[in-house]
């Protein structure tokens, strides 16, 4: 089966310091990949080259077979690559079903939103469960609401390949188990891609089939989530070396 | 409660209908003036508020493209005989054009940059009409301008038929933005106003349809000018200078930005205020920028937001 996604040889630059070296990576279709690394370690920096909102200093990003490094986020976008934010973005003024239609509008524009895609809008509500918040305004809900509603918005493009930047940061257990149930939804029922920085461990733990570690910009790790527990060099980055 | 509001607006707007069908029947032709006045700066504060209010960049500029679409109007008529009829699209096609033009580079900038590139460029314009003496007269003004030609047995050289005219065009444009901010296109260039990265990362061409809202906008000011320009016949670098740019800004965030019928209802409120204080031109500026402060400290989104706290009851 063809790869989903390949990065090769992805390499950032900003001046002097070197956010991503030589980053390699095959990822298939259908899996959930968890990237891990201590902060700054260069994981935000690898999404914002796959979604075009920065430019790899040299590298190659190819998706579906098709390459897409230098094209621009709303270009990446239509290509089925969707995205939520570290810090997280919604459209503040407006409700939380305008928020998701923007999605299924970007996605194909008519004239006027077609029932499909209201249909749609509906769908992905129940599914995120932000049915009672519907017709807030979207900037006054709590951040896992908000949150859920920027993972909405993203599913309203209908992507293949979705990247969530930190979407577990902040939230509560429980909140976490429900994102959890959801993200396995997402991917089970709908077929969509996952890839997720984290630093909830206990969730890339659950979620992943794979995980890759990143640590000042270079992949030093890669396998299922027992092999990374059991990582030497995955344990000195986290505890420091000498330990255990 | 929902249906009781519906119809107290539908019966504010008939009553507001008939009132504008009549006027020319029952009022003295001061006011039926005064009221053509208030109507293009409906479609001028109505037009701008597509880019502004519902886009999101702030632009200082609009009276530019308002005297772009007068000027053009009136020189090609005057210059090359055509008909008002004809040179009415074509003025707005070339500002739609010019505005695109201009847009393109200009929206590259973000938030107070492009505000202050606007600025400049208003002003800029303004000087183009002042200082091309051959073409506009300059300071002199242009004077000669012919009223539309008659069509369907209408003789426009009267107040009367130039109101309706007017009117009739006032309408047309209100129709098509309030059908534009209500399409698929509206909801994009929102989520534009209201966050472009994450626009942008959902797919939205962020820069496409931003110089599309800026030319949209644009074009209609250049319509509006066309209707200026043979209606009023003189038309004077003046008209179309910054001030009346930010008049425009005041006319619409008075109204409430964003909201359509907000921008319209502030064209008028203000064009009857600054009428009524002829006999002091000087307060004028004065209670403006009273107006403005007050608005912005009361209820930054307008007239349209205290409506909507008075009848939402929040």
């Amino acid at each position: 089966m063809r790869d989903l996604l390949v990065l090769k040889d992805l390499t950032k630059k900003f001046g002097g310091v070197t956010a991503a070296k030589d980053v390699n990576l095959n990822l298939q279709g259908g899996m959930r990949l968890g990237i891990i690394g201590p902060n700054g370690a260069g994981k935000t920096t690898l999404f914002n080259m796959i979604t075009g909102e920065i430019k790899p200093t040299s590298g190659t990003i190819e998706f579906e077979g098709e390459p897409i490094h230098g094209l621009k986020p709303h270009q990446i976008s239509k290509k089925g690559i969707g995205r939520t934010f570290q810090i997280v973005r919604v459209f503040d003024e407006i409700s939380v079903y305008d928020n998701v239609l923007i999605g299924a509008v970007a996605r194909k524009l008519h004239f006027r939103p077609t029932q499909e895609q209201h249909h749609h809008v509906d769908e992905i509500i129940e599914l995120t469960g932000l049915g009672e918040y519907r017709n807030v305004m979207a900037e006054n809900l709590t951040v896992s609401a908000k949150k859920r509603v920027g993972l909405a918005t993203a599913l309203a493009t209908k992507p293949r390949l979705l990247l969530l930047d930190e979407l577990m940061a902040g939230l509560t257990f429980v909140e976490i188990d429900e994102m959890l149930e959801l993200l396995r939804k997402i991917n089970g029922e709908m077929g969509i891609t996952l890839v997720v920085v984290e630093h909830v461990m206990k969730a890339v733990m659950e979620l992943c089939e794979n995980i890759v570690v990143i640590s000042s910009g270079q992949k030093i790790a890669e396998g299922s989530p027992g092999e990374i527990t059991n990582n030497k060099k995955v344990v000195d980055i986290y505890l420091g070396e000498g330990s255990k | 409660m929902l249906s009781s509001k519906l119809s107290a607006n539908r019966i504010a707007l008939a009553i507001t209908f008939i009132l504008l069908l009549v006027i020319p029947h029952i009022a003295s032709s001061y006011i039926v003036y005064v009221v053509i006045l208030a109507i293009l700066f409906s479609m001028l504060s109505a037009s701008y508020d597509l880019l502004t209010g519902y886009a999101g960049p702030l632009s200082f500029c609009h009276a530019a493209f308002y005297g772009l679409g007068a000027y053009t109007s009136a020189l090609l008529t005057l210059k090359t005989g055509m008909s008002f009829w004809l040179a009415l699209p074509i003025s707005g096609m070339s500002v739609f054009l010019f505005g695109a033009v201009i847009g393109y580079p200009a929206l590259k900038l973000r938030g107070h940059y492009f505000a202050v590139t606007t600025f400049f460029f208003g002003h800029f314009m303004y000087l183009v009409f002042l200082n091309t003496r051959e073409l506009t007269g300059g300071p002199l003004g242009l004077g000669g301008i012919q009223p539309p030609e008659s069509i369907f047995g209408i003789d426009f050289s009267g107040m009367t038929a130039n109101y309706y005219l007017i009117l009739i065009f006032g309408i047309l444009m209100v129709g098509f933005l309030y059908a534009l901010v209500n399409s698929g296109f509206g909801r994009l260039i929102v989520s534009i106003r209201e966050n472009e990265d994450l626009a942008e990362a959902v797919g939205v061409n962020t820069a496409f349809f931003k110089v599309l809202a800026f030319s949209i906008s644009a074009g209609l000011a250049g319509i509006t000018g066309s209707l200026f320009a043979h209606f009023f016949r003189l038309l004077h670098p003046s008209t179309f200078s910054w001030m009346t740019s930010e008049m425009i800004v005041v006319m619409v965030l008075v109204g409430g930005a964003g909201t359509l019928v907000g921008p319209i209802i502030g064209a008028g409120v203000v064009t009857f205020i600054l009428e009524m204080m002829r006999f002091a031109p000087e307060l004028r500026f004065v209670i403006w920028a009273i107006l403005l402060i007050a608005i912005l400290v009361i209820e930054p989104r307008g007239l349209a937001g205290i409506y909507a706290r008075i009848r939402g009851g929040k």
